[in-house]
């Protein structure tokens, strides 16, 4: 028979191996807490957004760091589940002791970071979930949120749909708050047209044939959608067959007018739908702009650069000016530096809102064209809506 | 010494350190050892199934999830008193056992695990679908709990105490008459039919009181995270437990601890390297099913009977 003392040996053994590790926290470093997937399907989103982290972060430590401290982040593979994102806050907080949590994609794992952030009293930047219940009915005062809610896209989608003759809309996302929150928006906002039919599918299927065939005998004339990323992808390879983007007018959210989305799917991405996009290298922007371009791509190596860096060096960006305002990276003190606070972006000037935490980041929108030569489609004329 | 004592020394030993652990003043232990435990108790939970009664369950984080989100809806959605949440939390996990229970042990080997994960992926597009209860895909965050429980010290008590007395619950189950039915059935179902077990009446128990704790390691997880996510409640959350049983043992009592203490914390600390868990994972998988199907329980005899009792 196992015996107890061997197994209670054994078990103790491999638990402190694995887990006792006591990082040092050294007062010359602040440590900020990165979630983001880098793994399966989010790592398309986790990594490029990584990069505009070290951009940030690069540019402040050779300025000297913040509060006289080199500012160091942890990152940490969220998986794009809410548990693991989770469990993966609370060690990045217990163990290696930073400062400040910065992330994640996916507006569930986010919710379920925001939690933690509450409990720990420990201030959590959201630099890309769009969904507004992170500042709305689970705001609390440790949560702010920097990208383009669900409030502004929304309302950019129903100025759109009013300007290209909308009458009757049908909507799909994928069946989460995202989608919910924004397509809510949308019907707020629309003045004119009207939503005939709601498809929500799965959250991250990739199979979209009983959708493309509920489109395709819908009797809308325009498709309002929010399906992003691979999703996004395996749709349009699935619809195009099926001539679906001919028959219908399409206004596409989700940030699926970025240069990466257009890249991937190059001659077969649908010519004419209106899409949305963070940032765009092609755009003639400000010199702050121009400057932000120049160094992002000499970071990824490339000048056709991705669109996501903008959206975490704005975030750290924010940080960075908070921590330096409150003078210090202790979370009320913080809380009250960001509340209001404004800095100067690659896009200009951008505010934190004091009651409900949210920048006033905006985003470009356009439709997507063929551009000289290049399979690869631009937006055309791309428009900033905020 | 007692004679009790020198013979519960190493078990006393473990609880001992288990309760001053939080002296250590790291908040990292406290936390990784509270989720430590709750996995190790729905490690059990499955054991009674895969290591007692031979029947191999692909759905028994439906239990898990039931258990979590029942106790989170009623405590936060309709403000029940903590006790009574708790409570009918594992009432519901019992029942839920009960009815899928009756369906599938009426079925053996493959069918049977068939049926459980059918039953669970149903459990899982219930929490998916069900979005103004569940919060659907993205879980039901915000759960409120006891004040008293809200510090992580008291919170990592109550799951040690919770812990201790569900794993002593489930010993004695183990090691009573219907223990031993369990075995017999696993053994040889139609040899235990013959000599007068209740072979149907058996599974269908052991289904029940290995759901029961399922749900009660769930209602601890929702506790501690303050959230049910419907991926609790997916097939590849039964797969993960069956890997910690099968990782520690499955023909031993203690074994599924052991997996719960390696996977999650080997999970853990590879998370903090590296993004390819699930290769390591697999690999995981590959030895224990080739080379130790024993698993670190087997691991353990191993070394005793070949070093440890020669000196």
């Amino acid at each position: 028979m196992l015996h107890i003392k061997n197994s209670f040996l054994f078990g103790i053994t491999i638990y402190a191996y694995f887990t006792i590790a006591f990082p040092v926290l050294s007062a010359e470093t602040l440590k900020i807490g990165v979630l983001m997937p880098t793994s399966g399907s989010g790592a398309a989103y986790g990594i490029p957004a990584i990069n505009g982290i070290i951009l940030a972060t690069n540019e402040i430590n050779e300025n000297g760091g913040l509060i006289g401290k080199k500012v160091e982040f942890v990152i940490r593979d969220t998986k794009l589940k809410p548990s693991v994102a989770s469990a993966a806050a609370k060690e990045l907080i217990t163990k290696e002791k930073v400062q400040v949590l910065f992330g994640a994609i996916s507006s569930g794992v986010t919710l379920a970071v925001s939690e933690v952030a509450k409990n720990e009293k420990i201030v959590l930047f959201a630099p890309i979930s769009k969904t507004t219940a992170l500042t709305g009915k689970k705001f609390h005062k440790y949560i702010f949120q920097s990208s383009a809610n669900t409030i502004i896209e929304g309302r950019a989608m129903a100025t759109i749909a009013k300007q290209i003759g909308a009458q009757k809309i049908c909507v799909s996302g994928f069946d989460y708050a995202y989608s919910h929150d924004l397509f809510e928006s949308l019907e707020q906002k629309l003045a004119g047209p009207t939503i005939s039919a709601k498809y929500h599918v799965k959250f991250g299927t990739k199979d979209f044939s009983a959708l493309i065939s509920q489109l395709l005998s819908a009797e809308c004339d325009t498709v309002v959608g929010a399906i992003w990323g691979g999703g996004f992808l395996a749709f349009v390879k699935q619809a195009n067959p099926f001539g679906l983007f001919k028959q219908k007018k399409f206004i596409w959210g989700a940030e699926v007018g970025s240069h990466e989305m257009a890249n991937s799917l190059k001659g077969d991405y649908p010519e004419g739908i209106w899409a949305n996009s963070y940032d765009l290298w092609y755009f003639k922007g400000p010199p702050a702009h121009k400057k932000f371009q120049q160094a992002l791509a000499k970071l990824e190596g490339q000048k056709e650069t991705n669109m996501w860096p903008i959206t975490t060096y704005v975030g750290v960006k924010f940080l960075a000016a908070g921590i330096t305002k409150a003078g210090t990276s202790e979370s009320e003190k913080l809380v009250k530096a960001l509340e209001g606070l404004s800095i100067d972006t690659p896009l200009g000037r951008k505010t934190i809102d004091p009651e409900n935490h949210r920048v006033n980041t905006g985003e470009f929108w356009g439709p997507m064209k063929k551009v000289g030569d290049s399979n690869i489609l631009h937006m055309s004329p791309p428009t900033y809506f905020d | 010494m007692p004679f009790y004592v020198r013979k519960n020394f190493w078990t006393i030993t473990a609880l001992a350190l288990l309760a001053i652990l939080p002296l250590t003043g790291s908040r990292y232990s406290i936390d990784l050892t509270t989720q430590v435990l709750i996995y190790a108790l729905f490690a059990l939970s499955l054991n009674i199934l895969v290591g007692y009664l031979g029947n191999l369950s692909f759905g028994h984080a439906a239990f898990f999830s039931i258990g979590g989100y029942t106790c989170a809806i009623l405590l936060t959605t309709y403000n029940f008193p903590f006790l009574i949440s708790f409570l009918t939390a594992l009432a519901f996990s019992a029942i839920a056992a009960f009815l899928i229970g009756l369906v599938c042990v009426r079925r053996n080997h493959m069918y049977f695990a068939m049926l459980t994960l059918a039953f669970g992926m149903l459990v899982w597009a219930i929490a998916l679908k069900w979005r103004p209860v569940t919060g659907g895909d993205d879980g039901f965050v915000g759960i409120n709990i006891p004040t008293i429980l809200s510090n992580p010290i008291n919170f990592y008590y109550f799951t040690l105490l919770t812990s201790i007395i569900a794993t002593y619950a489930l010993w004695t189950i183990c090691n009573s008459t219907f223990g031993q039915a369990m075995i017999a059935i696993r053994e040889n179902q139609n040899r235990a039919l013959f000599l007068g077990i209740d072979t149907q009446s058996i599974r269908l128990k052991a289904f029940v009181i290995s759901g029961i704790f399922a749900g009660l390691s769930g209602i601890l997880f929702a506790l501690y995270n303050r959230g049910m996510y419907p991926e609790s409640a997916f097939w590849t959350e039964s797969g993960q437990v069956l890997i910690m049983v099968l990782l520690g043992g499955m023909h031993s009592f203690i074994g599924p601890i052991l997996g719960a203490i390696a996977l999650y914390s080997l999970e853990i600390f590879i998370n903090q390297f590296t993004e390819y868990w699930q290769i390591v994972l697999g690999g995981i998988l590959l030895i224990v099913v080739l080379i130790a199907p024993e698993g670190l329980a087997g691991g353990v005899i191993w070394v005793e009977k070949n070093f440890l009792k020669k000196s």
